[in-house]
């Protein structure tokens, strides 16, 4: 291993470390679902490692390529019907807003974890969803709307 | 069970408080204790393939994805075009989702029993497929394209009622806005040229990924065509494809059940020209009035030297004045952005500058915030005057995102 390909190795297991958890996290949220989050964030980084060298903020374009995977895995899935969601925190209020995410078409939910969960302004989520700034916040206006709409 | 017991006029405030404390505490679960988690190594590295990565080779994005792009007039896989009124007007509807294709019908005086179309209004509706929606109670809502490449006409039904929701902006800021309540549904006719140049998947492509994406539904008859149907996601979006003649037609229906799906592609019929045509919204602003309406959009607008407003006047195509103001404003905000990308290339930091607070007067522009209830255009003006106010990209914490990404994509603003 070269010297070069070394401090390249060091670099992104310094991330892998550093940001796995809080990926994994992020990964569940879009999910709901554990063992495809501990996935989704291996094959981010597996996708990362090849073009390290290229990606000068490792963060969004870890987060990018999990969204992406979590959108795709979901539209693979969408002849089974969806499970009813398990309480996962044995607050109440907490489950069942938890729930009523998990129930939200998969890109409102995306929306809505990546501005209320990684705190992200909409131009950012709609470059991260490569998608307009405008459709995102509909997507959000909708993804409230039903919210509190069920939430009431 | 109320866990948002919400009355009051902080609703959204409050909600999204009550969303991040959810999502916080729900991530809160997984930890490093977790079994299987903690031992998870960087053990796959190098050894699996995504299929979904931000790289060049990119696989094209899924059919309903494509789909909804392309409901947007927003072509996917390849770059629009640039500088065309088309897809400058595409790039609005993308950006608005509410915009609206104006058609020129042109109305001489005293001739009001009779509508004489543009000539090239004409010609689409001679070349491209002719199809209406006549189930009761369907009415057209918008035409997001009218060209002989490709069309988008949706129709919707349902609650019309416009309800005032409040959420958070991209700065943070709450934001008021009306949005359509939930129980209106729509309902698109998309023609596709098999050759068109803007990059809109063709029929072959668009029934490839479906195909491999979708679940296939039993064939519809539509309109005399035997229709290909599929259903592509869990939340009630239904897809027909056929070919007709040089053309891919797509209908797609964001409605209620697979049942009002079909109710309404049988009740699409084939008319003629006029009949179509009349069914459309027409324009508002007419040519005469076209030379007072851009003066009366510029007026508060600083123009750079040399910019000259004419062609603005003389040019044909759409009409309608949010459309009319997306042209006026964005061939101001494009010169001011080329001045300022030039200038700063070349160190002229007086002429830099100049664009820069030129561009900064744009939140103040009225035709923008006459346009903003409308849609997302007045937005992208406005991301892109910032940009370039913060030295040429804006970076929110995750990376910056250069002006030109605004100004290019959002604005069609020439990348050269």
């Amino acid at each position: 291993m070269s010297r070069a390909n070394a401090a390249q190795r060091s670099d992104i297991e310094d991330v892998y470390s550093a940001e796995r958890l809080g990926l994994v996290r992020l990964a569940f949220l879009l999910t709901g679902e554990r063992d495809l989050s501990e996935d989704l964030v291996q094959t981010a980084f597996a996708a990362a490692q090849g073009r390290w060298a290229d990606i000068d903020d490792p963060l969004p374009y870890l987060r990018r390529v999990i969204v992406n995977q979590a959108n795709e895995t979901h539209r693979q899935r969408y002849r089974h019907p969806p499970e009813e969601p398990e309480p996962v925190t044995h607050q109440p209020d907490i489950d069942e807003t938890w729930a009523e995410l998990l129930r939200l078409p998969v890109r409102q939910r995306a929306v809505v974890v990546l501005r209320f969960y990684e705190d992200l302004p909409l131009t950012e989520i709609a470059r991260l969803l490569d998608r307009p700034a405008a459709t995102v916040r509909s997507d959000l206006h909708r993804a409230l709307d039903t919210l509190r709409r069920i939430l009431r | 069970m109320n866990p948002l017991d919400i009355m009051n006029d902080d609703l959204d405030a409050e909600l999204a408080t009550h969303l991040r404390r959810t999502l916080r505490a729900v991530a809160g679960t997984i930890d490093d204790a977790e079994p299987g988690d903690a031992a998870a190594p960087l053990a796959r590295v190098g050894s699996s393939s995504p299929t979904s990565s931000p790289s060049d080779d990119e696989p094209p994005p899924p059919a309903a994805q494509r789909w909804r792009r392309a409901r947007r007039g927003r072509p996917s896989g390849r770059s629009p075009r640039r500088a065309g009124l088309r897809v400058r007007i595409a790039v609005a509807g993308a950006a608005a989702a509410v915009a609206l294709v104006g058609l020129i019908l042109i109305q001489p005086p005293g001739t009001d029993d009779q509508r004489a179309w543009a000539a090239d209004v004409v010609e689409v509706a001679r070349v491209a497929p002719r199809l209406l929606v006549t189930a009761d109670g369907w009415t057209v809502e918008r035409v997001d394209e009218f060209d002989l490449e490709h069309g988008e006409i949706t129709w919707a039904t349902g609650d019309p009622t416009r309800v005032t929701s409040t959420s958070l902006d991209a700065s943070g800021e709450l934001a008021v806005e009306e949005v359509s309540t939930p129980g209106q549904r729509e309902f698109t006719i998309v023609w596709t040229a098999d050759d068109n140049e803007a990059g809109y998947p063709t029929y072959a492509e668009e029934l490839a990924q479906l195909s491999e994406r979708a679940e296939r539904l039993p064939d519809m008859t539509i309109a005399g065509h035997e229709a290909a149907v599929f259903q592509t996601d869990p939340s009630p979006i239904v897809i027909a494809l056929w070919k007709e003649g040089d053309y891919g037609i797509g209908i797609g229906g964001d409605v209620a059940d697979l049942d009002e799906f079909r109710d309404v592609a049988a009740s699409i019929e084939v008319v003629d020209v006029d009949t179509w045509l009349s069914a459309l919204p027409p324009d508002v602003v007419r040519p005469a009035d076209r030379a007072d309406t851009v003066d009366e959009m510029l007026a508060d607008i600083p123009l750079p030297a040399g910019f000259d407003p004419s062609s603005l006047v003389s040019e044909g195509g759409a009409s309608e004045p949010y459309h009319l103001g997306a042209r006026v404003t964005g061939a101001v905000a494009c010169a001011w952005f080329d001045q300022w990308k030039a200038a700063t290339a070349a160190g002229d930091t007086a002429a830099a500058d100049e664009a820069v607070q030129a561009m900064a007067t744009s939140h103040d522009w009225a035709v923008l915030h006459e346009m903003e209830a409308e849609g997302g255009w007045s937005e992208v003006v406005w991301e892109v005057a910032d940009a370039m106010a913060e030295g040429g990209t804006i970076d929110n914490g995750a990376g910056p995102v250069p002006a030109a990404d605004f100004a290019v994509a959002g604005l069609g603003c020439s990348n050269s």
